[in-house]
């Protein structure tokens, strides 16, 4: 049996090799080519999907968020318009209040004035009478006998009279 | 020394049909070739990692290579020129184990070549139809050129599997003769091979990683250009 082929020659080996290539190409296409080729495809396609998306939620995104603004803002002037309004019932309120307390203090005041100066008024005609027959009692000592006493009273009250209020007020 | 430098028989039928080394080494660079694919492309994830940017890589590659040499609405060849790239480097690489590389041998690049030449006119046809495949290939730019262009038909596989076979194996052969030489010259000096140890290595980076690579880059690229100036 002859061992080795020729250098240059041809024989079966040749369709062997064909086959060989063939199968090679089918296994390296279904092992390596297509899965590989496959993911790229498929990360392509997920990048796209994911920019794609990521524009949708961000214009979601703004469009939340003016929506947001736009509530905030009404919110805002709604405390405003709120608060202004506490604001303006309180205002009022404390001028009520205020005027009340006045109005009160005022009678209070009122009332006082005129107690007092009834009270002085009673003191003072009180005083006038004392004086009067304190006078008379004195002038009736110093004359030694009793006066006729209803004349001397009129003279007395006459005579304080005449002197003035003024000084019986202080 | 052996003066045979045809492949081995390893297998012989009874009815004289044998297999050479040089299929049996097909058979373990294919092996090895689709182990790796199926690892390489195992679990493969969108977020890639690991050995998965190899495999990445090296199908990406070879796909922007078909599309810019073939034209971007052939980038579907690139299952066929992607392995043939793959298992030429592979092949002719191999004689750096040791082992005769399947491309020295003519059975193997022939076989390469005709499927080449096969590819270039059953696309051909498949594009333009039978008269245009007929008309662009044999009378062109005249119809007088016929006889010529045919010669020229005939001898691009030819061409293509005697430059592979020839540089593959020359470089086997003149490894082989260096390799023999430096053992002689040194088994008449001293008892060590000492001279063995890096002198070939030189060589071996020429012959069998440079010119192998070469010879399988340009062996594909012809492949490729001859298979899209046909169906253009």
């Amino acid at each position: 049996m002859e061992v080795y082929t020729g250098l240059v020659s041809f024989s079966w080996n040749f369709f062997f090799q064909i086959i060989n290539t063939l199968i090679l190409v089918f296994l390296l296409t279904k092992f390596l080519f297509n899965p590989v080729k496959n993911m790229l495809e498929k990360r392509k396609n997920q990048i796209a999907d994911d920019v794609n998306g990521a524009a949708e939620a961000k214009s979601q995104a703004e469009a939340l968020r003016a929506d947001y603004e736009k509530k905030i803002k009404e919110i805002r002037m709604e405390a405003d318009a709120i608060l202004k309004d506490a604001k303006a019932k309180a205002d009022d309120n404390s001028k009520k209040i205020i005027q009340e307390a006045r109005d009160k203090s005022d009678d209070i005041i009122e009332k006082a004035q005129a107690e007092i100066d009834r009270n002085a008024r009673n003191a003072r005609n009180e005083l006038k009478g004392d004086v009067a027959s304190m006078a008379v009692m004195a002038a009736e000592k110093i004359i030694g006998e009793k006066m006729d006493d209803e004349l001397n009273e009129k003279l007395v009250v006459k005579f304080i009279e005449e002197a003035g209020d003024v000084k019986w007020q202080n | 020394m052996n003066t045979e430098f045809g492949a081995h028989k390893i297998i012989e039928f009874s009815n004289g049909v044998f297999i050479t080394e040089t299929v049996i080494n097909t058979w373990v660079i294919m092996i090895i070739l689709v182990i790796v694919s199926i690892i390489l492309t195992r679990n493969l994830k969108v977020i890639p990692g690991g050995k998965q940017n190899v495999a990445e890589i090296l199908v990406g590659v070879l796909t922007s290579l078909v599309g810019s040499s073939m034209g971007k609405d052939k980038i579907g060849f690139t299952p066929y020129m992607g392995t043939l790239m793959i298992f030429l480097v592979c092949a002719n690489l191999w004689g750096l184990t040791g082992f005769r590389p399947p491309t020295a041998d003519l059975n193997t690049t022939f076989a390469l070549s005709m499927l080449t030449f096969f590819m270039i006119h059953g696309n051909s046809i498949r594009k333009k139809g039978v008269g245009g495949w007929v008309k662009g290939t044999f009378f062109e730019p005249v119809a007088v050129m016929a006889p010529l262009n045919l010669i020229s038909e005939i001898a691009t596989p030819v061409s293509l599997a005697f430059r592979l076979f020839g540089n593959i194996v020359g470089g086997m052969i003149i490894m082989s003769l260096v390799y023999h030489a430096l053992g002689s010259i040194l088994s008449s000096i001293l008892p060590i091979p000492i001279f063995m140890l890096g002198i070939p290595a030189v060589l071996h980076a020429y012959f069998d990683i440079f010119a192998g690579v070469l010879q399988a880059f340009i062996f594909t690229m012809l492949t490729m250009v001859f298979v899209s100036m046909a169906m253009d």
